[in-house]
């Protein structure tokens, strides 16, 4: 059987997993800490980028060692790196 | 969730605020030694949350490394419940008494509600329940709910259907009573024969053919509307009768009163004692005491009601009352005024069809005592069907 090309399957071990419902709830795995928390913006480090969450009444709901739970009216998520 | 809110009020917890050039620190290095945090909402300058006792000295070190300041808004919890009572062991002693003394007192029922039961009596229910196993003050873990229901439906024939609820305290019986059978109308062929003796004033036959007439004098049993007739073929037609006819009958009656009598009456003279009942426990309250030697008693149970909830404390009242024997000497007029009462009374319940049209009334003295001799004529329907079988010889 052939095999996949491995040029075409970037690591994804490291890279941040993202779980919504909706725009009101966020789950972050892979976070390794916030950087900014405000009612209007979050940012949450990872390994590879920084997750930016914008929107009204943002607010986190649990934080783990490597995991963390948003809440709120999300208005735009922006990956920066 | 209100499991965790009630072991972290057990456990003590503090709402704090950091403030400080980086507060979201604080949050990250709390989260990499697994302290709890909960509730972290953003203010000006830092942020706001609350975390238990034990964390919360954990955590100083942190939050100098993030350079913030704690500051405690809040300390809730039993842990500073108890600080504050350090002086005063009555209260949480008393508390925690009054805490087991609830968790003691709800094994038990406290009321017993009955629904449903519209024509049956409630005390009967209540009788039979208590019979099988359910009663106020009685231990829930001793109530088999099956087996009540089982063995009150055999008990009690009116009962089509019920049902043993414990909600809490409270034991809510649901009783579904059974529907009464409908009268029928027999259409079956019969004939309408005399109920009495006595002179027929009307006929109004509305099934079958008559045989008597106004004026014609019937002693009881005899045929007044037959539900047979020979056809012009010689067979029988067989209906059901149905007639009303009036009829004036000749009742006689005597009764006899002895011209001096005597009667137990209840006195003025009474003994009330009040006892304080909870649960199957009684208490006396007064110091009363019964000493007649013949009297009646009556009993009243006043029980204490709770927002439409009874509860298990009651007040139950005993009065004695002293029974004197008293004697009466009658004259005419008043002889006279009893028959005359005890006559209305067979009127009203013994012929309440019967319209009177004659009465009369005589009053002797024989051998110490009134005698009454009674002569009424009553106006009533002696109709009385008698079905027959069609299959008869």
């Amino acid at each position: 059987m052939k095999k996949p090309s491995t040029a075409l399957m970037p690591d994804l071990g490291s890279a941040p997993l993202l779980e919504m419902v909706g725009n009101r709830r966020v789950t972050v795995e892979g976070s390794t800490g916030i950087l900014l928390y405000e009612t209007s913006n979050i940012k949450i480090n990872t390994a590879r980028m920084v997750l930016s969450f914008e929107g009204r009444g943002l607010s986190v709901r649990c934080v783990s060692g490597s995991c963390v739970e948003l809440s709120g009216f999300i208005t735009k998520i922006e990956f920066l790196s | 969730m209100i499991v965790l809110s009630f072991l972290r009020f057990c456990r003590g917890y503090v709402t704090f605020t950091a403030k400080g050039r980086f507060p979201e620190r604080l949050l990250n290095l709390a989260a990499g030694r697994g302290i709890n945090l909960w509730n972290p909402q953003p203010v000006a300058g830092g942020i706001t949350g609350a975390m238990s006792v034990s964390d919360y000295k954990r955590v100083r070190p942190l939050a100098r490394r993030s350079k913030c300041v704690l500051r405690i808004e809040k300390k809730r919890g039993v842990p500073f419940f108890l600080r504050r009572c350090r002086g005063r062991a009555g209260i949480p002693v008393g508390a925690v008494l009054g805490a087991l003394l609830i968790v003691f007192l709800s094994q038990f029922i406290w009321s017993l509600r009955i629904v449903g039961a519209d024509n049956l009596s409630e005390t009967k229910v209540r009788e039979c329940l208590a019979e099988n196993g359910i009663s106020v003050g009685i231990y829930k873990g001793d109530i088999d709910v099956d087996k009540i229901e089982r063995d009150t439906l055999m008990q009690l024939d009116d009962i089509r259907w019920l049902s043993v609820n414990l909600l809490g305290c409270t034991a809510d019986i649901e009783v579904s009573e059974k529907a009464k059978k409908p009268d029928i109308m027999s259409l079956q062929p019969c004939n309408i024969k005399a109920r009495e003796d006595g002179v027929i004033t009307s006929v109004k036959a509305r099934g079958g053919f008559a045989e008597v007439k106004e004026g014609s004098g019937v002693v009881k049993g005899d045929l007044l509307v037959s539900g047979v007739k020979m056809s012009k073929l010689d067979t029988p037609q067989f209906v059901h009768a149905d007639a009303e006819v009036m009829a004036d009958i000749y009742s006689e009656r005597e009764l006899k009163i002895p011209c001096r009598y005597s009667y137990i009456s209840i006195s003025e003279n009474k003994t009330e004692r009040s006892r304080l009942k909870l649960f199957h426990r009684e208490f006396p309250v007064s110091l009363s005491f019964f000493g007649c030697e013949n009297a009646a008693y009556s009993e009243r149970e006043q029980t204490l009601c709770l927002d439409d909830t009874l509860l298990p404390l009651s007040v139950r009242t005993e009065t004695e009352y002293a029974l004197a024997e008293s004697t009466v000497s009658l004259n005419t007029e008043q002889a006279q005024q009893i028959f005359r009462n005890a006559e209305l009374l067979y009127e009203v319940f013994e012929r309440p069809a019967g319209a009177v049209k004659q009465r009369r009334l005589t009053v002797s003295e024989e051998d110490g005592a009134y005698v009454c001799h009674f002569s009424c004529v009553f106006n009533e329907n002696i109709a009385e069907p008698v079905e027959f079988s069609v299959t008869e010889g």
